[in-house]
């Protein structure tokens, strides 16, 4: 791959918290509930944590390419 | 619950804390101690120093502010799942944050710029665009701090003290720490309230679902119809979010933090550190399911936004709802002393010495910004205490409308470079005559609007209209024979070799210590 790629695609994984987020109609809904708290609610808790995980993966994966 | 005289277990813990942080914002100048704090580097932005963790700290301090730790739960006490958006709304700005800031840091360090608003200067070579920008920021800022103030005064009034009194001194103290210690202040403050705040939460999602007898039991006492989205809420939600994310780091006080940060790694660190304090966020939100699970009622002076302080004084021992109302208090330090400095920054960059003053020298910039937060948080108390308190919330409301309308001569100017100046002022005036418009059909109160058959975000809404403006007028521009002139150049955007010793022996003196 040449350089500018090789360091720049993981960038399209960005775009992921965007998809899985700002269509509501992904996850508004109440069932399956966890521990008694509404999927709306465990499913969005659960995507601060990707959303989090995915901008140190991109991070450390551009990092890598520049060396 | 009827407030009736004041709980002195509450208070007490409450004063020795608030106390102890006053004390560090005194002391602050001492740390990372500077030669002089007579340049706005200094003052204004900590020294440029801050690290990975101050950062963390600092800007989780100044993103997350009591305000929003008292407003969102109280959204959702009322409104329900809808309020929920601040959780989206905080996830997806990071991935914002990683492409955009480190490019704007890496500028503004290479150029010395302390406010957005100086790079719009000089990108566009246009002192006009800066203050648009500027005014912008003021203008956004000052019902802010305002309520950061607001904040201060449901938890006083919670605890039964005299409100105006009490709040008069805590602002005074306020002014004096950041008067004397700068974004140093904040700084180490926000390292204290963190500790506070998430001890707090942690303890409340423990012990209060175990008091109201498990989620189960709280979320069977909430409407179901407010643990999801309405049926046509799903284009709100999802724009209250964007809009939001978009327009938060165009905010000058977080302009402040990031400009205040060490390196680019600093802020790419923090775009997946941060969340932490999204996941905070969004525990604090379900206390307003708690509060609607322990039937909680709000006092009359502050509403809804005295759901989840009135649901500490209920269900907490005295002592610990005392600890919790003091971590809300300290809470609304941070945020409101680097707003003001944020707002002084601009004051006096982009009006005083563009305007006023342009052989201004540093030290004379370092007061004038002195002064000007002073009086910028005079301004804001006036405005706590003579402005009915939903004016103000409606004011902060348009306030982030407008910011957005920033978003071209910022954040499009990082990475395009074919923008032409009158179009991105072009684009300014209509986003924000059309937000307003919007804003004022809505009364003010509510910042959704129906716009081709969608309910959406009026700030989003005006600032599609806004870029489309500044694409069709540069385009326009270009084919009447405008061609685009750099002032900034691509190797300004990148990071500047420091001299080491192989290649540049002579240029290595000894550091001042």
């Amino acid at each position: 791959m040449p350089n500018g790629m090789r360091r720049n695609w993981p960038l399209l994984l960005l775009a992921l918290p965007f998809v899985f987020l700002l269509i509501p109609q992904i996850y508004n809904r109440i069932d399956p509930q966890l521990f008694g708290i509404p999927f709306f609610i465990w499913y969005q808790f659960a995507w601060v944590i990707a959303g989090s995980v995915i901008t140190y993966l991109v991070y450390r994966l551009r990092e890598r390419a520049e060396q | 619950m009827p407030v009736a005289g004041i709980i002195w277990s509450q208070f007490w813990i409450f004063l020795v804390l608030f106390a102890g942080v006053s004390y560090i914002g005194f002391i602050a100048p001492r740390w990372r101690a500077a030669r002089s704090l007579e340049h706005l580097d200094e003052w204004g932005l900590g020294g440029r120093r801050f690290g990975t963790v101050v950062t963390w700290f600092l800007l989780g301090g100044d993103l997350y502010t009591a305000y929003t730790f008292v407003a969102v739960p109280a959204l959702v006490f009322a409104k329900g799942a809808v309020g929920l958006f601040a959780i989206p709304y905080t996830i997806v700005v990071y991935p914002l944050v990683y492409l955009l800031m480190p490019r704007l840091w890496q500028i503004a360090s290479n150029r010395g710029y302390v406010t957005a608003s100086d790079y719009v200067n000089e990108r566009f070579d246009s002192r006009f665009l800066a203050l648009l920008v500027a005014i912008t920021g003021l203008v956004a800022t000052m019902p802010y701090i305002a309520l950061q103030m607001y904040g201060i005064e449901v938890v006083l009034g919670q605890m039964g003290l005299p409100v105006e009194a009490a709040l008069i001194v805590a602002f005074l103290v306020l002014a004096v720490f950041t008067y004397l210690s700068g974004l140093r202040a904040p700084a180490l403050i926000a390292i204290v309230k963190d500790a506070l705040i998430w001890i707090v939460v942690i303890v409340a999602i423990v012990y209060i679902p175990w008091h109201l007898g498990g989620f189960h039991n709280i979320f069977a006492k909430v409407p179901a119809e407010n643990q999801t989205l309405a049926p046509g809420a799903n284009a709100a939600y999802a724009s209250l979010a964007l809009g939001s994310a978009l327009a938060l780091f165009l905010y000058p006080h977080v302009m402040t933090g990031v400009f205040a940060s060490q390196s680019r790694k600093t802020i790419k660190r923090n775009a997946a550190i941060l969340p932490a304090y999204s996941f905070l966020l969004g525990l604090i939100a379900l206390l307003g399911f708690m509060a609607i699970a322990a039937s909680v009622k709000p006092n009359t002076d502050f509403g809804n936004n005295s759901a989840v302080p009135a649901l500490f004084a209920q269900l907490f021992p005295d002592w610990f709802a005392g600890f919790a109302f003091a971590a809300i208090a300290i809470g609304a330090l941070v945020p409101a002393s680097i707003m003001s400095i944020a707002a002084a920054n601009l004051f006096s960059r982009n009006i005083w010495r563009d305007y006023i003053r342009p052989q201004t020298d540093p030290a004379q910039e370092a007061r004038v910004a002195k002064i000007a937060s002073l009086l910028v948080k005079v301004g804001a108390l006036i405005f706590i205490l003579a402005v009915p308190a939903t004016d103000v919330i409606n004011f902060q409301l348009a306030g982030g409308v407008w910011m957005l309308q920033t978003l071209p001569a910022v954040f499009l100017a990082l990475y395009v470079p074919w923008l032409n100046r009158n179009a991105v002022i072009a684009g300014w005036v209509v986003g924000i005559g059309w937000g307003t418009v919007m804003l004022a059909q809505e009364s003010f109160k509510v910042s959704t609007h129906s716009v081709l058959g969608w309910n959406v975000y009026i700030a989003l809404a005006a600032v599609v209209a806004n870029v489309i403006v500044v694409v069709g007028g540069s385009g326009l521009a270009y084919a009447l024979g405008w061609r685009p002139t750099h002032h900034l150049t691509a190797s300004d955007y990148e990071p500047i070799a420091a001299p080491t010793l192989d290649r540049d022996p002579l240029h290595l003196e000894p550091q001042p210590s």
